[in-house]
């Protein structure tokens, strides 16, 4: 049976990855770089590791979660 | 970064919107609580087993910084020899709408959500989307997502459709939004790569303020339901000082003899 919790939510969590986000604002619409394309379901991004041979880059963050966000605002802008 | 994630298969998932990868990610990292936190992160082998990295809570844990992280990425991936694969990648997408919109609008980015209602239609929408997903000038600019039923969209405004592609701007807290184009089921690869990249283009990411962010939600009560309980202690001990959903710490409880 799911369980669910109500759980204060900032719905902006997953900021915890934001440093190694998608693309920079200042390259959206311009094409120039190449973001990163992230596999949302784990077994697909299993199934792409063994059918590439690629390694993996795995990360999870909750979307209730603000500490996550200010952790990763921090590295960001270089204070650590 | 994004250069050497290049040659990773990058997995983002969410913490506590599934128990069977929440087993998953125990199984990689738990905190002094012994308990699943919020983040979780690590690199590992192609086989998804062996770590690559020490597990922690995030990259900053681990590596300090970006330029040190980049660095070891680039090592470890010269050690493994890739190959192209049989077959097509799978649509990089998140488990669900909900959360696809969630994700989306934390990044900033438009979502393109596959409608369709039979397994053969939708396994064909991600049959010419996912190659592009990866490709130069898509790569990560957009979110991705799959409905069968519409019902699921009931909290996004504009036209839709019952087969093809809805590009869908995610609203301020991710639980709302605007179908912003429809394209049809039935494009070529090279229409549908056109117009994803000339909305791309096109689309301005919303800047935000992430202090500002958090206070707006609090103030109108935005709620998030996980999945499965959450098991972080800092986080539940957060929620239990404030109370779900109110946003504003309580007052202080004046003792007896106060003045």
């Amino acid at each position: 049976m799911k369980k669910k919790s109500m759980v204060h939510v900032f719905l902006c969590a997953l900021l915890a990855t934001s440093w190694l986000t998608v693309l920079p604002p200042s390259a959206a619409g311009q094409g120039l770089k190449k973001g990163i394309t992230w596999y949302g379901v784990l077994q697909d991004g299993l199934d792409e590791a063994r059918r590439t041979g690629k390694p993996i880059l795995l990360t999870s963050a909750a979307p209730q979660c603000q500490a996550c966000g200010d952790r990763a605002s921090k590295i960001r802008t270089g204070v650590s | 970064m994004a250069e050497a994630a290049q040659d990773f298969v990058c997995i983002r998932l969410a913490t506590y919107e599934d128990a069977e990868e929440a087993e998953f990610l125990k199984e990689i990292f738990v905190g002094r609580s012994g308990e699943l936190e919020n983040t979780v992160f690590c690199l590992l082998a192609p086989d998804g087993r062996q770590q690559l990295s020490r597990p922690g809570r995030g990259p900053h844990f681990t590596f300090g910084s970006p330029g040190s992280m980049a660095r070891e990425m680039k090592q470890i991936a010269n050690r493994y020899e890739t190959q192209d694969g049989d077959g097509i990648p799978k649509l990089p997408q998140m488990k669900n709408f909900r959360l696809g919109l969630n994700v989306a609008e934390c990044d900033a980015l438009p979502l393109v959500v596959c409608v369709a209602t039979g397994d053969h239609n939708m396994q064909s929408l991600h049959d010419s989307l996912a190659p592009l997903a990866f490709q130069d000038q898509l790569a990560g600019r957009f979110g991705y997502a799959s409905v069968k039923d519409l019902s699921e969209m009931e909290s996004i405004d504009g036209k839709k459709t019952e087969y093809g592609f809805l590009i869908v701007e995610p609203g301020e807290f991710g639980t709302k939004g605007i179908v912003r184009q429809t394209i049809s089921g039935d494009v070529s690869s090279d229409d549908l790569a056109g117009q994803l990249i000339a909305f791309a283009n096109e689309f301005r990411r919303r800047d935000k303020d992430h202090h500002d962010h958090v206070r707006t939600g609090k103030e109108n009560g935005v709620d998030w339901e996980t999945e499965i309980p959450v098991t972080d202690p800092m986080s539940n001990a957060a929620r239990d000082r404030r109370g779900p959903g109110k946003g504003k710490r309580p007052p202080r409880r004046r003792k007896r003899g106060d003045r």
